[in-house]
Parts: C-alpha cells; sequence; structure tokens
C-alpha cells in the first residue's frame, strides 16, 4: 500500500505498548480521541520460494500464504523458484498467485530449495529431517556444526537430501 | 523491448543482502521456506539480520538464528507446527540472546 503506518483500535487499554514500544499512541485527527497506530513492514530485501519463474522475475507463488504480499511490501526480493519457465507458461498456470517482475530482482534456479518444509504438489515437508533438526537443537555443542554441515549441503543450490 | 533478465547465481543474488538489513522471510512454518536461498546467506556470513516473518514463520527463521546470522526477529507466531516448538528461537529468545517483535 505504500502507507508508512496503519491505525488499529482493538489494541488500545491492552499491555501491547509494553511488548512492543515502537507501537505509538496518536491523536486522532479528526477527533477528540486517540488511536494506535502500527509501523509498516517493509523489509529491506525479502526471500521467497516460488513454483514457477520466468527469467525476467514473474513468478507464482503458494497463494496459501503471504508471499505475494511480501513481495509487494518490500524494497527488494530474491526469489528461488522449482523451475524456469517461458513467460507464457506462468500465463496458463491455475495455481498459485502471479508475482509481477517490477517487484522482483533475482531470479534463482533451485530444484527443492524449500526443503525440508514442503512446496505444494513438488514435494511433502520432510519430517524425519525437521524432527533430527529439532534433536539436534537439543545439544548446543554439536548443534552449531550440525547447522553448519547442512547448510554445506545446499551450497549453491545443493539438495539437503 | 525485452525487459531485463534478472535470473543469475546464488551468490549475485544475495548479495543484495547487507549485513544489518531487514530480512523478510517468505513461506509458514513448515511449508514453502526460503531454505536454499537462506543456508547460502548464512555460509557467506552475513550477519547481524532483521528477521520478518510474514506473518508467521518456523524453519528457516530458526535456521538463521541457530546460525547466530539475526540479531532480531519479528512475527505473528514462529514455531514448527505439530512438530513443536522453534528450538533455537526458544533457546536464544529465553536467554536474552535475540531481540523479539511480537506481533501476535
Amino acid at each position: 500500500m505504500g502507507l508508512p503506518f496503519l491505525p488499529v483500535r482493538g489494541v488500545i487499554g491492552t499491555d501491547y505498548t509494553v511488548v512492543r514500544p515502537d507501537f505509538k499512541t496518536i491523536k486522532n485527527p479528526y477527533g477528540a480521541d486517540e488511536i494506535l497506530v502500527v509501523p509498516a513492514v517493509s523489509p529491506d530485501v525479502s526471500l521467497i520460494h516460488a513454483f514457477k519463474a520466468d527469467k525476467f522475475g514473474n513468478c507464482i507463488v503458494n497463494s496459501s500464504i503471504d508471499d505475494a504480499l511480501l513481495a509487494r511490501a518490500s524494497q527488494k526480493v530474491i526469489v528461488s523458484a522449482e523451475e524456469i519457465v517461458d513467460t507464457e507458461e506462468l500465463k496458463t498456470s491455475q495455481r498459485g498467485n502471479f508475482v509481477s517482475r517490477i517487484h522482483v530482482d533475482a531470479v534463482v534456479h533451485m530444484p527443492r530449495g524449500a526443503a525440508p518444509t514442503s512446496c505444494g504438489s513438488y514435494y511433502s515437508a520432510d519430517i524425519e529431517v525437521l524432527k533430527s533438526y529439532q534433536a539436534a537443537a537439543k545439544d548446543p555443542q554439536t548443534f552449531s556444526s550440525y547447522v553448519k554441515e547442512f547448510c554445506l549441503r545446499l551450497r549453491d543450490g545443493g539438495d539437503a537430501a | 523491448m525485452l525487459p531485463a533478465e534478472k535470473l543469475t547465481s546464488v551468490h549475485d543474488a544475495l548479495s543484495l543482502v547487507s549485513d544489518g538489513a531487514q530480512l523478510g522471510l517468505g513461506g509458514s512454518p513448515l511449508t514453502m521456506n526460503p531454505v536454499s536461498l537462506a543456508a547460502n546467506l548464512i555460509l557467506q556470513e552475513t550477519g547481524n539480520l532483521k528477521l520478518v516473518v510474514a506473518p508467521i514463520g518456523g524453519f528457516v527463521a530458526d535456521l538463521l538464528i541457530a546460525a547466530g546470522s539475526a540479531d532480531s526477529v519479528e512475527f505473528a507466531q514462529l514455531g514448527f507446527e505439530e512438530l513443536g516448538m522453534a528450538p533455537a528461537f526458544r533457546q536464544k529468545t529465553q536467554a536474552g540472546e535475540i531481540t523479539v517483535l511480537d506481533h501476535t
């Protein structure tokens, strides 16, 4: 939307402003009461995994989550995609939300780029990998090397599996 | 005239992310996380990131927190759904090692 903040009514009177001191109360310019405002979320850069993209940055993202909204809200966007396809194929894609290239700064071809999380009809979440990550986290001595090795398997678009 | 081509290497794409950047992460807890991009960001040691999950996050946010790449995280929810807690997020929040911006 390009707005710097939005007014929110329901939070007034709660302890929310203790948790979030960046949420401010201002005078309602149209009345005598006060209204709470929250700052816009506009990341410097966002990372988004798409089903399909073309080489110009147009892409199809999951429609059940807020990736298309995040792309529009961000200053810059890096997209990884399961498939790089012709623009015509994006226009006829029945599944997902279309994100225009005007919102996208870089596209990288990364098959299985969301694993071990799920990716639509391409693959399911790898529960065993996710459980092994949680188990590894219980030992702080070895967890950092587990994380390093996990990342090294994905260097330059490698596959975690 | 054809529009500019933006298909590039992982390395060149991630050069857009500077140390200390506010970094938005797509996906939901266990779906469509930009895992490979984030793993390569960790390997190139881009740090002091201010994470934003949009609006709920899970695996990839936890991975960046575990790797020590993040100073803060803004979220409405951050976990592994039916698998339980996001472990590094939990540990570093309890230890006061990251700043949490709760948007619940």
